[in-house]
């Protein structure tokens, strides 16, 4: 069965929870199935609340030293990728529901790449940057931002 | 006879493209604790990842935990790693939620459903590592001791039959260390396999397990000299 990467650059945005819906969904992908989260060059604070997602079995955690931009980091995740198909999602983004995964499952084989769309949460939500208090040790809050739900492409190659 | 949690029979270890290690076979009972020992790059984190997937097994034949090593990579990987737990030298506890809450993320995390169901496993768990009055804390109010027992307790969610450990004393005091090789003692007798990398000969001195030492591209098996 094809493996898949989930590819996410990530920027100053804690993923911990995208990373959750993730990994409870991994079992409906039919192959081997890995995480891989590429952070560029993002603040201490945020950092620190990434880093310890790498300790987490399927999840592969690197930081790039300084920023170089998302497309450059796509690029790295995906010369890094392990696996045969892609899946590219942004930071950003949430699961729209528990049947993430398995749609892309479902459509394997339908064409060489899939473009899954974006959809956005109805109404306002709180605006939020990573401010965070950091490696001092308090307590850290990230609010969310009005958040594109994630962008769906897979591609293989 | 004994339930076998892990066996590799003439397996490869691979680093990158690399084979670190070559004719690896040995196996691990229900009930058994051993050491993995070697220097630096001489293969032991690469032979751990191999043991929970991270690493495809490309020669050679393996089991962990009941699944078929080289043939896995068919949607079973999420399982096996279910049934195994991990603990790594740096503490890493996510540092923006509770401890209750940092177990609970593992417990989403592979599919468990149910509130209830939910607390009462973290509660089982941290009073299994003696912390029960630690659950709304924040890790860094925790001692490093501390932050590794909840480690070893997420460790323990879902019930392992196997617990690999790569360097979990790493960071630690002596007497620390010796605290957490005790709690690695009962959790071992209470049947859970236990298979730890270590540098740290004063522990193996200390609590003695079978030896498995990565050396010269080969695993040593102390059990056979």
């Amino acid at each position: 069965m094809p493996g898949l990467s989930v590819l996410i650059p990530v920027y100053n945005r804690p993923v911990a929870e995208l990373i959750e819906a993730l990994l409870a969904q991994a079992p409906q992908w039919p192959g081997a199935l890995e995480i891989y989260l590429l952070d560029d060059g993002s603040d201490e604070t945020c950092r620190c609340l990434n880093q310890p997602l790498g300790a987490l079995l399927g999840v592969r955690y690197q930081e790039l030293p300084r920023n170089v931009g998302r497309a450059a980091v796509r690029n790295q995740l995906a010369a890094g990728a392990r696996h045969e198909w892609l899946l590219l999602l942004d930071n950003t983004g949430q699961l729209p529901d528990g049947q993430f995964l398995a749609r892309y499952a479902a459509a394997l084989g339908g064409a060489p790449v899939l473009a899954g769309g974006v959809c956005y949460a109805p109404g306002p939500q709180p605006t939020q940057r990573c401010a965070c208090a950091g490696a001092t040790g308090k307590r850290v809050r990230c609010a969310r931002r009005p958040s594109a739900r994630p962008r769906l492409i897979a591609s293989c190659w | 006879m004994s339930e076998l949690i892990v066996e590799l029979r003439d397996a490869t270890v691979m680093q990158e493209t690399q084979a670190v290690l070559q004719g690896v076979s040995f196996a691990l009972e229900k009930s058994d604790f051993a050491y993995l020992v070697g220097r630096t790059g001489s293969g032991k984190s690469s032979l751990l990842k191999t043991l929970y997937a991270d690493l495809p097994l490309l020669v050679g034949t393996g089991t962990v935990a009941g699944f078929a090593l080289p043939r896995l990579p068919v949607g079973k990987v999420p399982y096996l790693r279910r049934r195994l737990g991990i603990v790594f030298q740096d503490f890493q506890l996510l540092p923006d939620r509770t401890v209750a809450e940092n177990l609970l993320f593992v417990l989403n995390a592979t599919g468990w459903r149910g509130k209830a169901r939910k607390q009462q496993r973290i509660a089982d768990v941290l009073g299994r590592v003696g912390l029960s009055s630690a659950a709304n804390r924040m890790p860094h109010r925790l001692s490093g001791g501390e932050q590794q027992r909840v480690v070893i307790a997420r460790a323990l969610l879902n019930e392992p039959t196997l617990l690999l450990a790569d360097e979990p004393t790493g960071n630690l005091d002596p007497e620390v260390a010796d605290s957490i090789m005790q709690l690695f003692t009962e959790i071992n007798y209470a049947g859970t396999a236990i298979l730890m990398a270590t540098h740290n000969f004063q522990v193996i001195e200390k609590y003695p397990h079978r030896v498995l030492t990565c050396q010269d591209g080969a695993l040593l098996d102390s059990a056979r000299n």
